[in-house]
């Protein structure tokens, strides 16, 4: 065989590596390069060694793909949680016709706050409640910002034709408003649930 | 619009179609049509895309296997577009963009060691890689300056006759053969999925 002959082969074999290696690039793992196991020339050893990269790389990206598959499962199962605390932590119960509560339990930030004035507003609307309550017995935390949010709760609900009132006020959080001067004026309060509930019977019976 | 024009296209997966072909041709041949003809007939043609093509070119890993099917309806659409003879060099372009397209840094590597008689050899390969069975690319005789090569057992595959002229004639040009010529013979309008394509090739 002549050198350039031999020249010719070996370009012929690097061309069909390189045409492997684009499907590699592309994707595709699950190919290897022909090897003639007798030969003893330096490119069926490179060979060799390039099959068990791609071998190595189609292990890697399958153990990859499974950590994705397991991401996706656990971002999916976390998803799925978060929907369902949304609808719990924004519970409207109708307690008499044309009369709505929204139990309030933990700490009331802007985008919780923005939710429930939402689903409280579109409850209303579905209800033809007239007379919705806002019962804060277990809000842990009242400050300036907790207040507005639930003065433009009131203000909105008052928009949709309806009545808004403030129950549950304990003795520290009742301090804390004195306290820091805060303004809740504008909105009915009452000492309980039930009170609220009485004063809306009696006053529309 | 007429209702019924507005409703969800059934999906029109053609069953007789066999085979498969890498999911880079669907995405590239998508961009294709996009980019080669003007926005009224582009958007014509979209719109008239099954459920099942238009769900292939979103979301596929490059080289997937994806059915046959999906590419043999870009070409259909591809040949409608202008019909006439305009319709073979539409094809012939589909071929020469994907080439110009799906490619990557060992594809750059593979054009700078190819000659243009080693790629003629090669087109086997080449058409095991992206399209796989059924069909063959055999080589007859592949000699410094000239080649014939034919495609065989494509006759479920129309409009591949154009469009693998084009892409072998991309692909000559990207390994600096000169003065390429591609002929073709076995396909016409009015046989676009003959069973054999016979092809030569020349160049200087």
């Amino acid at each position: 065989m002549t050198t350039n002959d031999e020249l010719e082969q070996v370009r012929e074999r690097v061309a069909e590596a390189l045409l492997l290696l684009s499907s590699v690039e592309f994707g595709d793992t699950s190919v290897q390069l022909r090897v003639d196991v007798k030969s003893r020339h330096p490119l069926e050893a490179a060979f060799n060694s390039i099959n068990e990269l791609i071998m190595a790389f189609a292990a890697e990206n399958e153990q990859s793909n499974a950590f994705r598959r397991e991401l996706e499962g656990h971002l999916e199962v976390i998803e799925k949680q978060r929907a369902a605390i949304q609808e719990l932590s924004t519970p409207i119960i109708e307690l008499w016709e044309g009369v709505l509560c929204l139990p309030v339990v933990g700490v009331l930030d802007t985008v919780r706050s923005t939710e429930m004035t939402g689903v409280l507003l579109q409850a209303i609307v579905d209800q033809k409640a007239r007379y919705a309550i806002i019962d804060i017995t277990g809000i842990e935390v009242m400050d300036t910002r907790t207040v507005d949010h639930f003065m433009r709760m009131a203000r909105a609900v008052r928009l949709l034709g309806a009545e808004c009132a403030l129950t549950g006020i304990n003795p520290h959080i009742a301090q804390t408003v004195v306290q820091m001067g805060l303004d809740l004026t504008d909105i009915v309060t009452h000492r309980s649930l039930r009170d609220a509930l009485s004063y809306y019977v009696s006053a529309h019976s | 619009m007429s209702a019924s024009e507005t409703q969800e296209r059934p999906s029109n997966t053609d069953h007789r179609v066999r085979g498969t072909v890498r999911a880079y041709w669907i995405a590239q041949g998508g961009e294709f049509l996009r980019h080669h003809f003007e926005a009224e007939t582009r958007t014509r043609l979209e719109q008239a895309f099954s459920s099942d093509l238009n769900a292939a070119l979103t979301g596929r890993s490059m080289s997937d296997w994806i059915p046959r099917s999906h590419l043999v309806e870009l070409l259909e659409a591809t040949a409608k577009a202008r019909r006439g003879s305009e319709a073979f060099t539409d094809l012939v372009a589909f071929g020469e963009f994907i080439e110009q397209r799906a490619t990557n840094r060992f594809t750059d590597l593979l054009t700078k060691i190819l000659t243009p008689e080693l790629l003629l050899r090669k087109l086997p390969l080449f058409w095991r890689r992206d399209h796989g069975l059924p069909g063959a690319c055999v080589v007859d005789i592949s000699a410094p300056g000239s080649a014939r090569f034919h495609l065989e057992d494509v006759a479920d595959f129309p409009h591949i006759a154009p469009v693998w002229l084009g892409w072998v004639r991309a692909s000559l040009d990207a390994v600096h053969a000169r003065s390429v010529s591609v002929k073709q013979s076995g396909y016409g309008a009015t046989t676009p999925s003959p069973a054999r394509v016979e092809f030569e090739v020349s160049w200087s």
